[in-house]
This record gives structure tokens, C-alpha cells and sequence, in this order.
């Protein structure tokens, strides 16, 4: 090993601008694909308040057409229709009744001051999926939430600027102009966490008029539901069984002409990470794989083009040495281990460098994990969602393979030279 | 001269190879991204037909009737009574210019798609028009100085939209299925979602976008909102450059009047960036991604050419001694790189060709823009890499310029 990187020192001395543009070449390239796989794993990994991300599904959306004439109408859900499509499914621990977005909601506590908080209407069994360690107090109650009284949870923040201290249980916070009681008080969580995340929960049920359908049918409203999945629970089969029941609000609807389009609901968390903002479409995430795969290659195969012709060249100059080992019996497959080998240390010097890079600039740019629902919150995750074994494996995971990519062609080249030529080539 | 420099490359064939390899994956890719650019900056210049500058968008609502703040009204009062009110204030305010209502999804950059179909009837056809159903008061049209498609001022469109008329936009084909101009609706009556609720098209207008990145999507239909209908957003224009004082001016009073209060006051730039986010972001990482794949191509004509000058010193020293001047070598050094990026430009040529023919760009919006982006993005990205590969080579073929003749050839 010290051979090995006595030899690289040589070289960078030797030919420093051909070893340097190499480092740096491996460096970038590392770097924005190791950017590109944190931003992925952000927002898919589990980590609190989406503890649970690994067995969590969201049911959202309603999208009903006509055969008769061109009507088209989708939003979310009534609570009628979430309780019928989501409630008692088989291999589903707990379901939660949510809005699916924050609201951008305006409060005022006992320190008078008016400002705007993320909040959102949650039932009870919403902090049996997500979780948010309480500061003080309790959550609220599941006949607290069926009968839709005005209670909260808040968080730390908001309890402070509300009322200057997280010992507020009991207190009156007004929320748009209406008075609600706090009962609890949670830690802060991150706003990166889509379906979880909230400065204050209000507790709701069925007959909230916040709630409220937007048709006379109780088609439509405002409602998603968040599920917990069980241990080992295949999420189609949870699929499969939403889809039946659509057959039962197909019914209700023949009469009219009308029929409920499916799109896939309930999602799993990569689906929610790509996006399901449009409630009359299905959500794609294939094309993001798709996506990334393509940037994945492009980041490895161009740099590893240049990095295979530079290491070329400086094979070239060590022709003779070559030469040399293989007169003295030296084996092809050890030449060619030993130049892969000595690559990949270079490989992964440029690798520590581009990871560095990476997990810096990960872990404090928020525009990287912007989006519509978080936009402006200026939210990044903790350093440990973006370093972590799972980072680490990716890295050195693409550090090997950009070796292999660049060092391979030329690596086998040099065990086909013949000993003779090799040590004339000089 | 250049046979012998074509010569010279065979000799090198296996390097320029993959050089060549290289160019033709890394053209693909930023004429892709060059295209993508070209498209979404044609976009964002387009003339929309409608001024945002100075706008400020906010929320209108009231108390609701169980919080201990609600104020019960008399016969004489009512919700409607309290935002006149608090729409006189706004109006009497210095700062502004013109302050109106309109329905939650009034303002581009909303993607709530509340539709309607408007007819109309033909003798025997119906003429059927998918539109946007867009509420709000005149004030509103004034205020976004929207333009008719036939030179109308937003002050005669405004109104038209007094008069009770209402204003239809072209149309996206895909959103009809007889209609390819509501040209034939203007000023007629069209009906309504169905043949009771009948109304009278004043003019077209242009239509208004959900962002600023992409083609109209189907028709927009800008109807009034008539006085007993409530209107959730309130739209103001400020005078040129006072929306700070604005806002600075702005005391709880001006916000609330009885049971109606104004909330999430805000200039409609902050919307607009939300909202624009997917393309700013898009443009963002095809920026990055072409920014590094640049560097990359300037590194490897760097590297690769500075090992050749090392490889070459004697060889560039007999041309030396045979009188070739430090231009002429300079030149040659640049005219290999360039060999290569020609060689590569004719083998992705049917490429181009491939992709003006195919339906895959459309992802990016070619077709509302013209598929002449295409070709623009590729000339683009060709001399934007006759540019790097010119700089990748400078610093070696400066290298082989100043290579003294009698210091290299010292051993023979």
C-alpha cells in the first residue's frame, strides 16, 4: 500500500498538471453525483417526524369523469370518501385523517403579536404515525378530535413566540381569528418532512366544518389519508384493495354517467418525493428514475473518458517500468491489478474531496430541497440524513466504479505489451 | 499541410477516438440542455398581454361566526357592506394605484383549473370553448393592465366588464373539440356550462398563464364578479416602485373592517418565485450539469494535449528547425482539437435531424416555441465547445511554441 502511494506521489509530481486535472476531474464528479443521490435519500429516508417513511402510504385525491359529456373534476377528498376508501384495510395498522399540505395559518398568543405559522388539521391517530416527542402536555384525544373541539398541539417555536415559554398548556391561541386551546406542546420537526411536518396541528373529525366537502355529494374536500402499513405489508396488495372500493363510489355515481378515475392511491414515499401535486393525473416517478439514472451515467462516462486517456498517459511514462516487471515474470492480471489498484486509490482521493464537498454543500444549501409546500422555510436536513453508511456505500460505491469505467482499457493495454518493446519504447 | 495533420491524428487514433466518443456524448447532451434553455427563455420573453409589476395579491375572509371575536351585523351591515368598506380604505390609500377582487384562482400562478364549458349554438352545431373560468371585478383587469387580442387598453376591456359582458382568451386545441378560433364568440352570446345562463363575449384578451414557463393551458374566461358574489383574493397595483411604503403604510385598521380582515398581504413576486420553483430548479441543475460537462471537456483537451506536447517535444523541434514559426505550431495543436469537434458535429448531425423528427423534446415544450430552438441550441453548443477546446488547447500549444530546438534535440 505505501508502494502504492509512494507511486501516485511520484506521478503527481512528475506529471502534476495531467494528476491534478484528474483529482479534480474525479472530485466534481463525485461531487454532483453524490449531490444528486443525498437530495434522492433526503427525501426518502426515515427520520423524524417521518420516522415511519418505510411503512407509510398517503391516500389522496379523487378524480371523477362522464361518459356523457366532457366533465372532468378532481381535488381531494371528502371525508366521506377518505373513510370509505381508507378505513379497516387489511394490513394497515393506523390510518390518520390529514390535510395533506400545511395551510399557512395566522395565530396570536398571550404575547399579542400576530404572525403566520404552518399549521394543519390532524385526528388523534395522526401522532401514532408521526413522530413528535412531546415538550409538555398531551396529544389530543380521539373524542377530542371526533367531536372537533378546539384544540391544538403546538410547536416549541410557536408556544415561545405565542406565549413566551412552552409552559402554555391550557392557554388560549387564536388561529385565524378563532380561539383554540392548547393541550400539547412538541419538539420542532423540519418542514422537509412533507406529509408530517407542522408548527401547529388542530384536531378535526368528520363534521369539522374546516373540513367540509365541496360539493353536495361529499365527493370532494380537503381530506388525505396517512396510513401506517405493518411490518412485511406489501403496498400493492394495501393498492389492490383501495382500488376495489372505488367500485362502491363508481356505484353512486352511475346514475349520473359519471366514474371515479384511479391514479395509483395510496403513494408510497419515493412517489410523494417526486411529486403529486396534480389530483387528475398518476404520479411519476418513473421518469425521475429515469432521470437520474441518465445523469448518473453522463457524471460517470464523460469524466471517466478523460480520466481513462490521462491515465493513459501516464502509463506511457511508466512504459519501461513495466517492461521491466514483466521480464522479471511479473503477470498480466497482477499488472493489470496493481494499475487499478493504484487508480482507485487516486479515485478515492478525489472521491473524499468531491463526498466533503458534497455533504457540506447538502447539508446547507436549502434550495436543494425546496419545494412548494416548504418554499422560503430555508430548511435543510441534519448532517446525519445526508452522511451516513447509506452515503458512504454510494460513494465509495461510484468511486469504484469511475475506477473501473477509466482504469480498465488502459490497465489492460499495458499487461498486452510485450516486455521487449516496452523496455525499447524509451 | 493538413493531409500530414490528418496523418498525424490516424497515428493517434485510438486517443482521438475516444475524444471524439466524448464529444459526441457530451453533444447530445448540451445541445439537450442548450434547447432546454433556448425553450424556457423564449418562454419568459414572450409578450403575455398582462403587467405584474407592482402587484400586490392577498387574502380576503371573515371571523368565523363561533370565535368571541365575531361581531354580529344588523339589518344595514354584512359581510359585502364590511369589505366595500375596507376596499374604500385600500383605495384612498397614496400608494395606490387601483385595488380590485377576484375569485381564489384570479391571479396567474395559481393552478386551481375551475372550468366551464362555454357554447356556442350554430344552426345546426354547437361551438363548444373549455374555458379557465377566471371572477373578478373590473378593477382587477385594470389593475394587470390586460391587453385585447384586437388592441383593446385595459381600461376599454374593464369596461366591457362593467357592462356585465365577458372576456374570452385563445385556446389551446387540445381543450376543444370543434373550436379552433373563438374568433367566431366575440360578440356573441355564448352560453354558460349549460343553455340557461347565457352571456355576451365584450372581447378576447390574452389568456393568463398558470406561470410565466409555459404555453396557455386550455382557454380563460375572465366573467365579473357581481356584487353579491364574494371574492377571495384582493388584488392591488402600487405605484411604480412604493411597495415597501406600501406595506410599511398599511395599520391593523386598513387590514380589518367588522368580520372581514385581509391576511397574507404579499407582492405577487413571491407567488411567482414559488411557483416558479420545478423551473427555476430545472434550469438550475441543467446550468450545473452543463457547467461541470464544460469543465470536464476543457480538463480533458487540457490534459490530453499536454501529455501530447510532452510526447511530441522532438517531433516539434524538427519542424522548428525546418522553419515552422510558433503560430504555425500553435495552430496546428488547435487544429486537431477542432478536427475532432468537426468530425464529431457531422456524426451527430443525423442526431439533430433524429430529434427534429421525433415527438421526444415535447417533455420541454419545443412544440410551443418551434422546433428552430433545436437548431440553435445545437449551433450553440457547438461553439460553445470550439470555445473550450481552443482554451483546453491554448496552454499546451503555448507549451509546444516556446519548446526550445536545440534543448530537446540535446541527445541526438
Amino acid at each position: 500500500m505505501r508502494q502504492k502511494i509512494k507511486q501516485i506521489i511520484y506521478d503527481m509530481r512528475h506529471q502534476p498538471i495531467i494528476a491534478w486535472v484528474s483529482l479534480l476531474a474525479t472530485a466534481m464528479s463525485v461531487f454532483l453525483i453524490m449531490v444528486v443521490v443525498m437530495i434522492q435519500r433526503v427525501q426518502v429516508i426515515p427520520y423524524a417526524p417521518e420516522s415511519c417513511r418505510d411503512r407509510l402510504l398517503l391516500g389522496a385525491y379523487m378524480h371523477v369523469g362522464c361518459k356523457d359529456n366532457n366533465y372532468d373534476s378532481s381535488a381531494g377528498m371528502s371525508y366521506r370518501v377518505a373513510r370509505l376508501l381508507y378505513e379497516n384495510l387489511e394490513g394497515v395498522e393506523t390510518v390518520s385523517y390529514i390535510e395533506p399540505q400545511t395551510e399557512w395559518m395566522e395565530v396570536r398568543g398571550t404575547t399579542g403579536e400576530s404572525y403566520m405559522v404552518n399549521g394543519r388539521h390532524v385526528d388523534a391517530n395522526f401522532f401514532m404515525i408521526f413522530d413528535h416527542p412531546l415538550v409538555a402536555g398531551r396529544y389530543f384525544t380521539t373524542e377530542e378530535s371526533e367531536s372537533v373541539l378546539p384544540v391544538c398541539v403546538i410547536s416549541h417555536t410557536t408556544a415561545r413566540n405565542a406565549f413566551g415559554t412552552t409552559d402554555c398548556i391550557g392557554s388560549q391561541l387564536s388561529v385565524d381569528h378563532k380561539m383554540y386551546t392548547v393541550v400539547g406542546v412538541v419538539n420542532d420537526n423540519t418542514p422537509l418532512a412533507r406529509t408530517g411536518s407542522g408548527d401547529l396541528f388542530i384536531a378535526t373529525g368528520p363534521d369539522d366544518p374546516a373540513m367540509k366537502s365541496y360539493n353536495d355529494e361529499q365527493i370532494f374536500g380537503p381530506v388525505a389519508a396517512a396510513m401506517l402499513v405493518r411490518e412485511g405489508v406489501d403496498f400493492q396488495s394495501v393498492r389492490d384493495q383501495v382500488k376495489a372500493r372505488y367500485a362502491v363510489i363508481d356505484t353512486e355515481l352511475a346514475p349520473s354517467g359519471r366514474y371515479t378515475i384511479y391514479h395509483e392511491s395510496p403513494f408510497d414515499q419515493e412517489t410523494i418525493a417526486a411529486g403529486i401535486y396534480g389530483s387528475n393525473s398518476t404520479p411519476d416517478k418513473t421518469s425521475g428514475r429515469v432521470i437520474r439514472t441518465c445523469l448518473y451515467l453522463i457524471l460517470l462516462i464523460v469524466p471517466a473518458i478523460n480520466l481513462s486517456s490521462m491515465l493513459h498517459s501516464r502509463i506511457r511514462r511508466r512504459i519501461s517500468e513495466i517492461g521491466v516487471r514483466r521480464a522479471y515474470g511479473c503477470s498480466r492480471s497482477r499488472i493489470i491489478t496493481e494499475i487499478i489498484a493504484e487508480n482507485f486509490l487516486l479515485t478515492l482521493a478525489g472521491g473524499i474531496i468531491g463526498v466533503t464537498l458534497g455533504v457540506i454543500f447538502a447539508s446547507t444549501y436549502s434550495g436543494l430541497y425546496e419545494n412548494m409546500e416548504n418554499y422560503g422555510s430555508g430548511a435543510t436536513p441534519a448532517i446525519s440524513a445526508v452522511l451516513n453508511w447509506g452515503t458512504v456505500a454510494a460513494a465509495i460505491t461510484i468511486c469504484f466504479i469511475l475506477n473501473i469505467i477509466s482504469a480498465a482499457i488502459p490497465a489492460w493495454k499495458a499487461s498486452r505489451l510485450s516486455p521487449v518493446e516496452a523496455i525499447n519504447a524509451r | 499541410m493538413k493531409r500530414k495533420l490528418l496523418t498525424q491524428m490516424l497515428t493517434e487514433w485510438r486517443s482521438n477516438l475516444w475524444m471524439i466518443v466524448e464529444l459526441i456524448i457530451v453533444i447530445a447532451v448540451l445541445q439537450f440542455i442548450f434547447s432546454f434553455l433556448c425553450v424556457m427563455s423564449d418562454m419568459h420573453s414572450e409578450n403575455r398581454g398582462y403587467d405584474l409589476n407592482n402587484i400586490y395579491v392577498g387574502n380576503i375572509n371573515v371571523i368565523p361566526s363561533d370565535s368571541p371575536e365575531y361581531q354580529p351585523y344588523d339589518s344595514l351591515h354584512n359581510r359585502f357592506t364590511d369589505r366595500d368598506m375596507l376596499m374604500g380604505r385600500l383605495r384612498s390609500n397614496p400608494y395606490v394605484e387601483v385595488a380590485g377582487v377576484g375569485s381564489n384562482n384570479a391571479m396567474p400562478y395559481s393552478y386551481n383549473y375551475y372550468g366551464q364549458t362555454f357554447g356556442l349554438v350554430e344552426k345546426d352545431t354547437t361551438y363548444t370553448y373549455q374555458g379557465n373560468q377566471r371572477q373578478m371585478t373590473p378593477d382587477v383587469i385594470r389593475a394587470i393592465r390586460l391587453q385585447g387580442l384586437h388592441g383593446e387598453t385595459p381600461e376599454q376591456l374593464a369596461a366591457i366588464m362593467e357592462k356585465g359582458d365577458i372576456l374570452l382568451s385563445g385556446i389551446d386545441k387540445d381543450f376543444s373539440d370543434n373550436l379552433i378560433d373563438p374568433e367566431i364568440m366575440r360578440g356573441r352570446d355564448v352560453f354558460i356550462g349549460d343553455t340557461s345562463n347565457v352571456r355576451h363575449v365584450g372581447a378576447l384578451a390574452y389568456g393568463m398563464r398558470r406561470n410565466d414557463f409555459e404555453p396557455l393551458f386550455a382557454g380563460v374566461a375572465y366573467t365579473p364578479l357581481s356584487e353579491n358574489q364574494w371574492g377571495e383574493q384582493l388584488v392591488v397595483r402600487v405605484i411604480d416602485g412604493a411597495g415597501d411604503r406600501f406595506m410599511a403604510s398599511l395599520g391593523r385598521e386598513d387590514k380589518m373592517q367588522g368580520n372581514v380582515y385581509i391576511s397574507d398581504l404579499r407582492s405577487i413576486d413571491v407567488i411567482r418565485d414559488r411557483a416558479h420553483l420545478q423551473y427555476t430548479q430545472s434550469i438550475r441543475n441543467f446550468v450545473i450539469c452543463a457547467g461541470f460537462i464544460m469543465m470536464v471537456i476543457f480538463l480533458g483537451f487540457l490534459g490530453t494535449f499536454w501529455f501530447r506536447t510532452q510526447q511530441r517535444v522532438g517531433e516539434i523541434a524538427i519542424r522548428k528547425i525546418n522553419g515552422a514559426t510558433d503560430g504555425s505550431i500553435f495552430r496546428r495543436f488547435v487544429s486537431e482539437g477542432i478536427i475532432m469537434l468537426l468530425i464529431s458535429t457531422v456524426i451527430t448531425v443525423p442526431l439533430l435531424v433524429a430529434l427534429l423528427n421525433s415527438g421526444v423534446l415535447d417533455a420541454i415544450g419545443i412544440q410551443s416555441v418551434g422546433t428552430g430552438v433545436i437548431v440553435r441550441g445545437y449551433i450553440i453548443t457547438i461553439a460553445v465547445l470550439a470555445l473550450l477546446i481552443a482554451l483546453g488547447i491554448w496552454a499546451p500549444a503555448r507549451r509546444a511554441m516556446n519548446i526550445n530546438p536545440a534543448y530537446a534535440l540535446k541527445d541526438q
